[in-house]
């Protein structure tokens, strides 16, 4: 009884099932424990795949499903599209109702014309990266799906004008959560499609879930765009079983890529990847997607969702490493990482950086994938870890943050590490794992700074630059939140605030991950991303370096705690104002002598940074790469 | 074993050789202003006496913020003077950085604020510089481990005149000299008044005073790595960029944040960028140049 | 150690002089007076200075302020008042808004006159601060308040 073949289908069918359940469910008192249970029950199955499955060469397993089901993925996938386009003749938008037909046509193409052999064989498979995928889905989404169960009571407490459809919301969660794992285990492209568009299709409803103007203008905007991902993957899916005659994601990958057509399937698929995870052109709807409930944002556009375009991409581009196509991919990776860095200095909405944060490392991963070695494959593999555990416990911490100040501007959040101390050092660790050494992001540039010094790639000197650049502009707009939150208050009345302990657990979960993910690196290196990237590859990561970082990770650690302890009694002085402090510590006399109040804030270089041209610009030539990387298939 | 006694040195002699070279860039400063200037130890007689006030504070945050930042700037030290990664010298470089503009922010007056914020405008200039010099180094060397780059037969310096070129906004920076003293200065210079040292003080002041030695040390000894071929050439290069950071000091005013962006990214653009990319094009055409490039 | 002795660091405010003194204590910093040979600076903040060097009279508003900076210095710290008017008001003494010298205020250790102050005066003066400063340091080490 091979247990990882039978956890494979429970992963995919129980989240399913759970969220049939959590539907039913229709008393909120009842609904808390089903989804915590139900939620704990994916991470355990997700973990348990991580015990079994390590360190092993990739698994094929055929699925057969009995005759009169046998187009039942088929039917399943076109009742999805034709559930969207009904909700957009709803709300009257017409281009989501073009692309709906469009994919639809197309689905029904791909259905009829895929060979019959390739149907029923080597459905489902496994390797070290799906095992990573599944990993990040299953514990991160469980833990996320815990925190929902309490944000989404306090998310109806603060918006009123949203219809309470809770059950809904959770049987969207869920249903999230097994179509990401269809997505990661399928080898079958039909599957594969089937999964991608259910994913979609969660996002929009996801997106859409108050049902105000706002998030359904957004929702529809999400769609759109990612229907286009959508049809190019199918288009590529077409092109493989029409005129290639293969119908499975390993079948492509081992043939020649000398063939044009070969190469334009591979730069389709690169191409929805690159939709999927708000690559430049594409990165307003990621943006949009920011007005949706936290744990939205949290599981699907920071740490899940978006990364399956970017698995996509980097099962695609290896087979390409070293041609104009990589090389242009490689460079829209870069530009986006760059373009995004820069954006986000001028954000001041915490979600908005955080979105222009994540696109700016998925653009890294990208790149890293274009590049195609076996040092980058290993970075983008790292890039991925690290960028979902921090950046969901980031998202997560926001939104808890959100429900107590009213305010997702990160000017109103000063003082927090006194305000709520334990989302703050949550936060504190979550900004920290996303650019300081010795934690886990930092690594994986680390490394991505090695990969790109060794590749022979034409734009290798560019791909340099970028990662120069836009590790700067991150150090920038991390530093600036990281230095709000711990600086004194400027107003009054900073009384503590509280947050369900349910949410604090999940919060230090995540930070604890974080921090633990680092100090394993070399263990996820040596069992989980050699494998993949190629036995007889060594990673560069198994040196003495580990040491200094552990060295490092204990002073900053060690010596916060201990000089806390120490109460070595000091002069306290108030800050210089110029000699006018008022009685009040923070505030100043003017020249009437009256108290005044300070106002201190950060800069966003709002007017050097303008966000619509830069988008504009951006997309433009990551759109030209992406042209000349087609065409460079046709030709 | 070398690299034990050289790492020790540096711990323990660092600040010695750093707060000389303090001590002699005022005095320095004071002649060229036809001043007599202070004595040579005057540095040290400086962190003595911040020692030995009174220990007061805004926020007890602050003390434990600098002292990370000093340990940080000594592993980076050691790490670059014991022969290791360029490139973890680099990262712990950030992260100290970071504890200092934290001790910034942790203090409530718009001086101290306003600095940090200068201090990140400063980082966000000269990281990427930073970056592209370590990186023109593992292109020219084949390695980023110090003592491979020391021991490599390619005359660094003459590879990589942009990167060198590169350094000398870079050092002005990290230094705080002018004109790119944005974020804290000389006494005598002052703007935001001390910016985000407004609200340190004492011991505080002191560490502040170690951190600058060692940091002296490492620059000059980044300096010299390009002339590794030749301990005088080393030498003579290093007096040679405190003349000219000293004179450079003397003879500009302050740089506003654009400014200091635009000067600091053009000439990474074109110097060290330039550099790098004439490295790749010439490894390409004939791998044979670079010997032990990967 | 004779650390204060030479690295005497002063700080400087103007209570409300007519600014003639502090032309004077900042040409002191100049090639012709050169006080930095002592390894006396100017800093512009109380928190990083030992000498508090003020000039002109006090009166409501620089009295709030001279509180505020005195206690921003920690110990030990010296207070020398530079010109008449700081030492007693000088004319401005019976004026409706003067207090009178910095002495109404703030413990005074060194009076120097002059209309203006002489930088040499001033020199002088703080060269005689010096080693009140050091016998500051000595009791508050004895005390054990060094650290606290």
């Amino acid at each position: 009884m091979d247990p990882v073949g039978s956890l494979i289908p429970f992963l995919i069918v129980f989240p399913l099932a759970a969220g049939a359940v959590m539907l039913a469910i229709r008393r909120r008192s009842w609904a808390a424990w089903p989804q915590r249970i139900f939620a704990a029950g994916i991470i355990a199955a997700a973990v348990a795949l991580g015990v079994f499955a390590i360190g092993k060469q990739p698994s094929y397993y055929d699925f057969n499903l009995p005759e009169a089901l046998r187009y039942a993925p088929f039917i399943l996938e076109l009742m999805l599209l034709a559930y969207a386009a009904w909700r957009s003749i709803v709300y009257r938008k017409w281009l989501p109702l073009l692309l709906l037909a469009v994919q639809v046509t197309l689905v029904c193409y791909a259905e009829f014309r895929l060979p019959e052999e390739a149907l029923r064989s080597r459905v489902f498979f496994i390797d070290q990266l799906s095992l990573t995928m599944a990993l990040i889905i299953g514990i991160i989404g469980g833990v996320i799906a815990v925190f929902a169960v309490t944000y989404m009571r306090d998310y109806h407490e603060h918006h009123h004008d949203a219809k309470d459809r809770r059950p809904v919301y959770s049987f969207l969660l869920f249903v999230f959560l097994g179509s990401m794992f269809g997505l990661v285990f399928s080898n079958d492209l039909k599957y594969f499609g089937m999964f991608w568009e259910g994913t979609t299709i969660c996002s929009f409803l996801m997106i859409g879930y108050p049902r105000t103007p706002e998030p359904v203008t957004n929702a529809f905007r999400a769609l759109t765009w990612n229907l286009l991902g959508g049809i190019a993957l199918t288009a590529g899916t077409v092109v493989m079983a029409g005129s290639l005659h293969i119908g499975d994601m390993d079948m492509l990958l081992a043939l020649e890529t000398q063939h044009g057509l070969t190469r334009l399937v591979a730069v389709l698929f690169a191409i929805a990847g690159m939709v999927k995870s708000a690559q430049m052109p594409f990165s307003p709807w990621l943006l949009g997607a920011m007005v949706a409930p936290t744990p939205t944002s949290a599981l699907l556009h920071s740490s899940t969702m978006v990364k399956a375009g970017v698995y996509l991409v980097i099962r695609v581009m290896p087979a390409l490493a070293g041609t104009l196509m990589a090389n242009c991919v490689a460079l829209v990776g870069a530009l986006t990482f760059l373009l995004a860095s820069v954006l986000a200095v001028a954000q001041q909405n915490a979600k908005r950086v955080l979105a222009y944060s994540t696109i700016a490392n998925l653009g890294l991963i990208v790149a890293c994938a274009g590049v195609g070695s076996f040092e980058t494959i290993e970075a983008a593999v790292l890039l991925i870890i690290f960028h979902a555990v921090a950046k969901s416990l980031l998202f997560l911490c926001v939104g808890a943050v959100e429900h107590r100040i009213d305010s997702r501007d990160i000017e109103d959040m000063d003082w927090l590490i006194v305000k709520m101390p334990p989302v703050a050092g949550a936060m504190v660790i979550g900004i920290a794992g996303m650019f300081l050494p010795p934690l886990g992001m930092l690594i994986s540039k680390w490394v991505v700074l090695g990969a790109f010094v060794d590749s022979h790639m034409a734009i290798s000197p560019l791909l340099i630059l970028a990662l120069a650049f836009g590790s700067a502009f991150n150090v920038f707009f991390w530093m600036k939140w990281l230095g709000k939150i711990i600086s004194p208050p400027l107003a009054q009345g900073s009384s503590r605030e509280s947050i369900p302990r349910e949410q604090t657990a999940v919060l230090w979960t995540l930070a604890l991950l974080t921090v633990a993910t680092c100090l394993c690196f070399p263990l996820i290196s040596r069992y989980l991303i050699q494998p993949f990237v190629n036995s007889a590859y060594i990673s560069k990561l198994a040196e003495p370096n580990y040491v200094i970082l552990v060295i490092m990770l204990l002073i900053m650690v060690v010596l916060p705690a201990s000089l806390l302890i120490t109460k070595k009694r000091a002069r306290r002085m108030s800050p210089y104002l110029s000699g006018r402090n008022a009685e009040d510590p923070i505030q100043f006399r003017d020249t009437f002598n009256r108290p005044q109040g300070i106002a201190l804030k950060n800069y966003y270089f709002a007017d050097f940074i303008p966000e619509g041209r830069i988008l504009f610009w951006g997309g433009i030539g990551s759109a030209v790469l992406m042209a000349i990387a087609v065409l460079g298939c046709l030709v | 074993m070398t690299r034990l006694v050289m790492l020790v040195a540096f711990v323990v002699l660092g600040p010695l050789v750093g707060g000389l070279m303090d001590g002699a860039a005022r005095v320095l400063s004071a002649r060229l202003q036809s001043r007599v200037g202070p004595p040579l130890l005057q540095p040290f007689y400086d962190f003595f006496k911040l020692m030995q006030k009174q220990r007061a504070l805004v926020r007890r945050l602050q003390v434990l913020y600098m002292i990370v930042y000093l340990l940080f700037t000594v592993l980076a030290g050691a790490l670059l003077f014991s022969g290791d990664d360029i490139l973890l010298f680099y990262f712990c470089l950030t992260l100290a950085n970071v504890f200092f503009v934290l001790a910034g922010y942790s203090s409530n007056s718009p001086f101290s604020h306003i600095g940090a914020e200068r201090e990140l405008i400063q980082l966000l200039s000269y990281e990427p510089a930073l970056m592209l010099i370590i990186v023109g180094l593992y292109v020219a060397s084949g390695s980023f481990q110090v003592r491979q780059i020391m021991m490599t037969p390619v005359p660094l310096a003459l590879y990589l005149p942009g990167c060198l070129i590169a350094l000398v906004p870079m050092i002005l920076v990290k230094q705080g000299r002018s004109p790119f003293d944005l974020s804290t200065s000389h006494h005598a210079h002052q703007e935001i008044v001390k910016g985000i040292t407004s609200d340190f003080s004492a011991s505080t002041l002191a560490v502040l005073e170690l951190v600058h030695w060692y940091k002296n040390c490492y620059l000059y000894g980044l300096v010299a790595l390009f002339f590794s071929f030749s301990w005088w050439a080393a030498l003579i290069a290093v007096a040679a960029m405190f003349l000219l950071t000293v004179l450079m000091d003397n003879s500009f005013g302050r740089f506003t944040y654009g400014q200091t962006l635009r000067v600091l990214w053009a000439v990474t653009l074109a110097a060290a960028f330039g550099n790098i990319t004439v490295l790749y094009i010439l490894r390409f055409f004939s791998p044979v140049l670079l010997k032990g490039g990967a | 150690m004779a650390c204060f002795k030479r690295s005497p660091w002063l700080f400087h405010y103007n209570a409300s002089s007519c600014n003639g003194c502090d032309i004077e204590v900042l040409a002191a910093l100049t090639p012709l007076y050169d006080v930095e040979r002592f390894g006396i600076i100017n800093t512009g903040n109380p928190k990083h200075s030992d000498i508090m060097v003020v000039t002109g009279g006090v009166n409501a508003r620089s009295r709030q302020v001279l509180l505020n900076l005195y206690r921003q210095m920690p110990e030990p710290r010296v207070v020398v008042a530079a010109g008449i008017c700081a030492c007693s008001g000088c004319i401005f003494a019976k004026a409706y808004n003067i207090l009178g010298g910095v002495d109404a205020v703030l413990p005074v250790d060194v009076y120097v006159p002059g209309c203006a102050v002489r930088p040499e005066a001033l020199i002088d003066g703080i060269v005689k601060s010096l080693p009140i400063l050091e016998e500051r340091y000595k009791a508050m080490k004895k005390k054990g308040a060094h650290r606290g």
